[in-house]
C-alpha cells in the first residue's frame, strides 16, 4: 500500500476523476494537471492533480492559454508537494492562495464504538428523492460560493458502487451530510456539511463517528478526509491525525 | 511606518473592498464581515501586497484570519528590509 500521505492525495484525485467521468460534466486531462470545467456556478469547478512539471515552458504556455480563454474554473487545489515551485507559477497566472485543507487520516481501530444516537436523530443512506433534496440544500449552503450541487450529478455519484451518501436527520429534517468514497486503499469522506443554523451542536461529529464505526466494520483501509481550518479541531477530537496540506487558490478577476 | 499607519492604510483598502460603512479593528476577522468571502480574501491580499510592496509567502497567507495578522506580517517584512 502507498504511504498514507500519498493515499490522502490519491483518494482526492480519484474522487474528482470519478466526477470528471460522469456524462455531461466537461473535463480535461492534461499531462501535468486535470480540470473539471462544470457550468459556471455549478459544483465542482476545479483545477487539480497539478504536477511540478506544469511550470515547464510548453505546459506553462498551454495553461496560460486555457486560463485566458475564460472557460477555466476559478478554483485550484494544489498539494503541498513542490508547492514552493507551483505557488509562484499559479500567482503569475492570476491565482492567489486563500485557504488550506489539512489532509487527515485515521487507521482502523477496534476501540471505535457505534455512537449513541438520541431518539430524535437518525442517519439514513441517501436513496429517496426527498432525502436527496434535503442533502443538496445543506451542502449547497456550505459550498464556496457561488456554487450549487445539481441533483443529477449527486444521483450519478451515488449510483456508483464506490460511493454512498448519508444524511443525519433531527426530527425528520436533514441537518448534516457526508459522502463516502471507497478507493482501493482508503475510504475518503467528502462534503461533510451542517445546516448553517444548526452548526456547533455536534451533529457533523456524530455523523462522522457513525460512519467511522460503519466503515471500519466493512474494511481495514484507513479513513481519510480533507479538513477546512474550522473542521480540523473537530476531526482531531475524533482521532484523525493531520498528515499533509492542500492549498486552495482562487482566480483574481477583480482589481481595485 | 508605524503600526497605526499600517492599520490606517489597511482600513482604507478594507472600505474599498467591503464597503465604506465597514468598521474594522485589528481583531476583526473574516467571520465578522459578511462580504469577506474567498474572492474578496484574494482581492484583499493582492491589494495589500501591492500597497505595501510586499509578497506574502503561501504559509503566511493561510495563517491570515484577521486584520492584525496583516499588520504583524507587514511589520515583520519591514524589519527584514531595514
Amino acid at each position: 500500500m502507498n504511504n498514507i500521505e500519498q493515499e490522502i492525495r490519491n483518494n482526492l484525485y480519484e474522487f474528482y476523476d470519478h466526477i470528471a467521468q460522469i456524462k455531461g460534466i466537461h473535463s480535461e486531462e492534461h499531462d501535468h494537471w486535470s480540470v473539471i470545467r462544470n457550468t459556471p456556478g455549478v459544483w465542482p469547478r476545479i483545477i487539480y492533480k497539478i504536477a511540478p512539471k506544469i511550470v515547464e515552458p510548453k505546459s506553462a504556455i498551454l495553461f496560460s492559454e486555457k486560463v485566458k480563454s475564460g472557460t477555466y474554473p476559478e478554483i485550484v487545489i494544489a498539494s503541498e508537494e513542490n508547492i514552493q515551485q507551483v505557488d509562484p507559477f499559479l500567482r503569475s497566472k492570476g491565482f492567489y492562495p486563500y485557504s488550506a485543507w489539512k489532509g487527515m487520516a485515521i487507521s482502523n481501530r477496534t476501540d471505535i464504538k457505534a455512537p449513541y444516537l438520541p431518539e430524535k436523530i437518525e442517519v439514513v443512506k441517501l436513496e429517496s428523492s426527498a432525502d436527496i433534496k434535503q442533502w443538496i440544500k445543506v451542502v449547497t449552503s456550505q459550498l464556496i460560493s457561488p456554487a450549487r450541487l445539481e441533483k443529477q450529478l449527486l444521483e450519478s455519484l451515488i449510483a456508483q458502487p464506490q460511493i454512498e451518501a448519508f444524511l443525519l436527520k433531527h426530527n425528520g429534517v436533514g441537518v448534516s451530510t457526508i459522502l463516502v468514497f471507497n478507493s482501493e486503499n482508503s475510504t475518503g469522506l467528502y462534503l461533510i456539511a451542517t445546516d448553517k443554523s444548526l452548526q456547533r451542536q455536534g451533529f457533523a461529529s456524530l455523523l462522522v463517528q457513525h460512519i467511522l464505526f460503519q466503515e471500519f466494520q466493512k474494511s481495514i483501509n484507513p479513513i481519510i478526509l480533507h479538513a477546512t481550518p474550522k473542521g480540523e479541531a473537530v476531526y482531531s477530537k475524533l482521532g484523525f491525525i493531520p498528515l499533509n496540506q492542500f492549498f486552495l487558490y482562487r482566480f483574481l478577476n477583480i482589481h481595485l | 511606518m508605524t503600526r497605526q499607519q499600517i492599520f490606517d492604510k489597511i482600513e482604507v483598502i478594507s472600505k474599498k473592498i467591503f464597503g465604506k460603512e465597514t468598521i474594522i479593528s485589528e481583531a476583526t476577522s473574516s467571520s465578522d464581515i459578511e462580504k469577506w468571502d474567498s474572492m474578496n480574501h484574494v482581492v484583499l491580499i493582492s491589494t495589500i501586497e501591492k500597497e505595501f510592496a510586499v509578497t506574502f509567502d503561501i504559509m503566511e497567507v493561510i495563517g491570515i484570519s484577521k486584520f492584525g495578522d496583516f499588520i504583524d506580517l507587514i511589520e515583520k517584512k519591514q524589519t527584514q528590509c531595514s
